[in-house]
């Protein structure tokens, strides 16, 4: 036990000091065992010294008769690229800057001239000293965007067609919802959960695949699940200080709609980002064919955002502040897949659109009339709401192409 | 208030299309689609058809044979409704057979009007300067190359540029005839140059094989022979990713002049194997009438377009 009477500022200085020390003693023995393991321990365990090669490709970008790769490193050494081919030849004047050899966790670009053809597909395969190959495919070759002001027009008209106006043509139905509303909010509610469990279904698989593509280094499925956990209580936190704010979204009544028109943007952010990072990835030209299954897809969510809120009177403000809530961040999304993509990201940024989904049906259960689940599913306004919501989703998701 | 939120929507979406009518004009613009479907159309190959070029005679006597060929992109119906885009020279795939005579002054011009740079790399023998290798012609230029035609035999010419394999897939060769200065007997002479096509350019394996470009052409228009009608064939292989293609005819036995440079046969057979690049000359007369196959005897080539009929009347 420690004894309190002894003199305090003495005590508070030893204490400090005795922390500091505690925190310290073992960062220093754990960075004196890896010098020792790095140099004479390295052979402890008298494990072959086997090499190990791991290369990541994290953009394949195809400019004026040049393709430009960038890798990552993400193996336990030091490696060293020796050969560059395209479509299985040898190419010669390839630049690798900074250079061919990259330390643990390095990048580098490699810079290739090369008369591409749009839409041909190139595999660009890169041997390491150690012999290993690595192949990096672009099914389709595609200029890549550079931040210019058409491609940010380009994106602007996607994030629009796609995020944007579906969400207010499907506000142009409050009127039958309305009526639909005063004797049936109840299966309105479920209706809007079975959309978002769609949603949410759609964002959680696509996360799953983004994940599966980054390097293991990276860690993607804890990513992922790092983003549900954000994402989920990101949404609470946001409400709760709304709701202590007080102000005109949280007297409106309307705080679920809201909360869901956040949920449904950041979902369709995920959408833009895919769509854009197609762009860099030369996955796919951008065809009307997917604008216009987004288009008709995203109708459904606007009819989600108002279905809470339908006995409520609903200003034009409120109106167009959710619908942007919802449809703008397409087009923030559209940017930076096609700008700035890292499948690292994107991964946590479709975990945190899955937690954000998971919270806002959570919230919407509750406004379900019935008191426990089998109560709540077994009322035939409720099941016909959940089954036409996630119908609904499903049937336009064929017009979705890729 | 329902009036009020449609006059509302109506106001929306009025924006919005105004919005993405100013978005969409300069997009329009970046598509290349359009340009696309305007694309010359390639044919293929006529057996019978050769281009023996303007002659002329040289200021020291010598006879000057000028060629002229052009490259361009297409798209070529390489096999019935399969469009493919193609690189030509004088716009037919496989390209034109240039048939000169030994000891003539060969000039050929080209002229690059495709969008990719190219070359006409010829075998033989001639100056490095006319081997078409290191002087790339850029989209929109010209190259003369000038040479003696010497030693007799079947010779072929390619596109050189790299990826050289990426250049012949997409059509770019043609055939190169020196004759000698005693001509071989009268016969009726055919060109077959043997190619394939990987039209969904994946470098692993090809789509379609033909004789002169088009799948199937010569089991739907049978070439015509006469009994007892001697019958020469300069074959060319120039098939892409399978290092071996083959020629078999039905009912006969030819001659076969490996690269046509030997005046006596090297061989009598039915079925002759020539790598990537390989050529020979093949001459055979049917003595019975009737219809003959003739194809590679790759099965799975056969199969997949190189195949053909001689119609042999009396």
């Amino acid at each position: 036990m420690v004894n309190v009477d002894l003199n305090k500022n003495k005590q508070k200085w030893k204490g400090g000091l005795g922390i500091a020390l505690s925190a310290l003693v073992p960062l220093a023995l754990v960075g004196i065992m890896v010098v020792w393991l790095l140099g004479s321990g390295g052979n402890l365990l008298g494990t072959p010294q086997i090499p190990f090669d791991e290369l990541s490709a994290s953009k394949i970008e195809f400019h004026p008769n040049e393709i430009q790769v960038k890798v990552r490193n993400t193996g336990p050494d030091d490696l060293t690229i020796t050969s560059v081919l395209v479509n299985g030849a040898i190419m010669d004047n390839v630049e690798i800057n900074p250079g061919s050899i990259l330390g643990r966790l390095d990048t580098a670009t490699i810079i290739v001239p090369y008369w591409w053809e749009e839409a041909k597909p190139y595999v660009i395969s890169i041997y390491t000293a150690d012999a290993f190959v690595f192949n990096f495919e672009a099914p389709a070759a595609l200029q890549t965007p550079t931040v210019s002001w058409d491609y940010i027009r380009t994106f602007m008209l996607m994030g629009t067609f796609v995020g944007i106006i579906p969400v207010f043509l499907g506000f142009l139905w409050l009127p039958i919802l309305r009526k639909v509303g005063m004797k049936y909010l109840s299966a309105l509610v479920a209706l809007t959960v079975g959309v978002l469990a769609f949603l949410g279904m759609d964002t959680i698989l696509e996360g799953f695949e983004l994940a599966a593509t980054v390097a293991g280094v990276f860690r993607g499925i804890t990513m992922l699940v790092t983003g549900i956990v954000l994402g989920y209580f990101g949404i609470i936190a946001i409400e709760s200080i709304l709701k202590k704010a007080g102000g005109r979204i949280a007297g409106s009544g309307l705080l679920l709609s809201y909360m869901i028109s956040l949920g449904i943007g950041i979902h369709n952010m995920g959408e833009g980002l895919a769509i854009g990072s197609a762009f860099i990835l030369g996955e796919a030209a951008l065809g009307s064919l997917l604008i216009i299954g987004f288009t008709v897809h995203n109708v459904t969510e606007g009819i989600a955002i108002l279905a809470p809120g339908v006995n409520r009177k609903i200003g034009w403000g409120h109106l167009l502040a959710m619908g942007a809530i919802a449809g703008v961040p397409t087009i923030a999304g559209g940017m930076i897949g096609g700008f700035a993509y890292s499948p690292v990201l994107a991964t946590l940024f479709f975990g945190i659109a899955t937690g954000a989904i998971l919270q806002v049906i959570a919230e919407c259960w509750s406004l379900i009339r019935g008191d426990g689940l089998v109560q709540k599913i077994q009322a035939a306004p409720n099941w016909i709401g959940l089954t036409v919501g996630f119908a609904l989703m499903y049937a336009t998701a064929l017009f979705v192409t890729g | 208030m329902k009036k009020r939120l449609w006059i509302f929507g109506a106001v929306v979406i009025m924006v919005l299309l105004i919005i993405s009518i100013f978005l969409f004009s300069p997009v329009s613009k970046q598509t290349g689609a359009a340009s696309d479907a305007e694309m010359p159309k390639a044919g293929p190959l006529d057996p019978a058809s050769f281009d023996y070029g303007n002659k002329s005679t040289g200021p020291n006597g010598q006879t000057v044979k000028e060629f002229e060929i052009v490259a361009d992109d297409r798209t070529m119906e390489i096999a019935d409704g399969v469009e493919m885009a193609v690189w030509t020279f004088n716009g037919t795939v496989p390209g034109p057979t240039i048939r000169v005579t030994e000891g003539d002054y060969v000039k050929i011009k080209f002229i690059n009007k495709s969008k990719m740079p190219h070359t006409i790399h010829l075998h033989g023998i001639h100056p490095a300067k006319a081997d078409g290798t290191f002087e790339t012609v850029a989209p929109g230029g010209t190259y003369i190359y000038e040479f003696t035609a010497e030693l007799p035999g079947l010779y072929l010419f390619h596109c050189h540029q790299e990826p050289v394999a990426e250049h012949i897939n997409q059509g770019m060769y043609g055939t190169f005839i020196i004759d000698p200065k005693t001509p071989r007997p009268p016969a009726k002479e055919l060109t077959m140059v043997m190619n394939s096509y990987d039209i969904d350019f994946d470098g692993a394996a090809n789509e379609f094989y033909t004789v002169n470009g088009k799948a199937f052409e010569f089991m739907k228009n049978p070439i015509e022979l006469k009994v007892g009608e001697p019958v020469r064939i300069y074959l060319v292989n120039m098939t892409e990713i399978d290092p071996l293609n083959s020629f078999h005819i039905h009912g006969n036995m030819f001659n076969y002049y490996n690269n046509g440079t030997m005046p006596e046969p090297d061989q009598i057979t039915d079925n002759v194997i020539l790598g990537q690049g390989q050529r020979g000359i093949i001459e055979f007369t049917y003595k019975y009438p009737g219809q003959y196959l003739f194809h590679a005897h790759q099965s799975e080539f056969s199969s997949l377009g190189w195949k053909g009929i001689f119609n042999v009347t009396e």
